[in-house]
């Protein structure tokens, strides 16, 4: 399946890519894409642990499951290395 | 009024604090608190000569959206919100988030506009890169 994966801010510069196609076996999750994303571009590998992702306009976790076409955002990492907190918060905190 | 008569934006242009104070116009409004947030001329004591920002501007929109939804059902005397944020490059002094609510009551008015800006830093995908004299760097999502 196809999916593409867009960079932005230091993801953006460290790879001189605003986006990446990318051909994943079916069943692939967020995880399978960012693997496939540093195995053409490692030195992203260092950023993994703070890394957030977004399929459309949700935040999502790393096992989420990818569909044929889904457009994923893979968001660089924060001062201060917050973003788990960030993660946790970002399902819910705007919600009414 | 609805959240869908409410105003959210990733501009590229610069934001004017009159303009905001217009589109939350309403004559059950007793009181209109806006937010301005500025760029700032240094960081941590180090000068700063510029800042660009960027935006997933789509999703960040959608997430404005969301928080506006969210005052609407936590404050039902708002009136209108609206929320703007500029991208691109911003000089010292220039607004990069402007965010207007109206209320019947002024209370309801400051407690919606600092929740907006507050969660606005938690999960609205915006960066931003410090130009400073001697190198840059990029803040993002909560980190500025």
């Amino acid at each position: 399946m196809r999916v593409r994966v867009h960079l932005f801010a230091r993801y953006r510069e460290a790879t001189g890519r605003v986006q990446v196609d990318l051909e994943l076996p079916e069943g692939g999750t967020v995880e399978t894409a960012w693997s496939a994303v540093v195995d053409r571009h490692p030195q992203l590998a260092q950023y993994r642990p703070y890394t957030l992702f977004a399929v459309g306009h949700d935040y999502v976790e790393p096992d989420h499951p990818l569909k044929p076409g889904d457009e994923l955002s893979l968001f660089p990492p924060v001062s201060g290395g917050s973003s788990v907190a960030v993660r946790a918060e970002a399902a819910g905190e705007a919600s009414p | 009024m609805t959240v869908d008569d409410d105003i959210f934006a990733v501009l590229e242009h610069p934001l004017s604090p009159d303009d905001i104070a217009a589109r939350v116009d309403d004559p059950a409004a007793g009181g209109v608190v806006i937010f301005s947030g500025v760029v700032r001329n240094e960081t941590g004591g180090r000068p700063v000569k510029f800042l660009e920002y960027e935006a997933h501007a789509a999703m960040a929109e959608a997430k404005l959206r969301e928080i506006g939804a969210a005052i609407r059902g936590r404050w039902p005397g708002v009136k209108r919100v609206a929320m703007l944020h500029r991208i691109g490059r911003l000089e010292i002094g220039e607004s990069s988030v402007l965010i207007a609510v109206s209320a019947a009551h002024r209370g309801d008015a400051f407690e919606a506009c600092r929740y907006a800006i507050d969660t606005l830093k938690r999960i609205v995908p915006v960066w931003k890169k410090e130009h400073f004299e001697d190198g840059e760097v990029w803040v993002g999502l909560q980190g500025g």
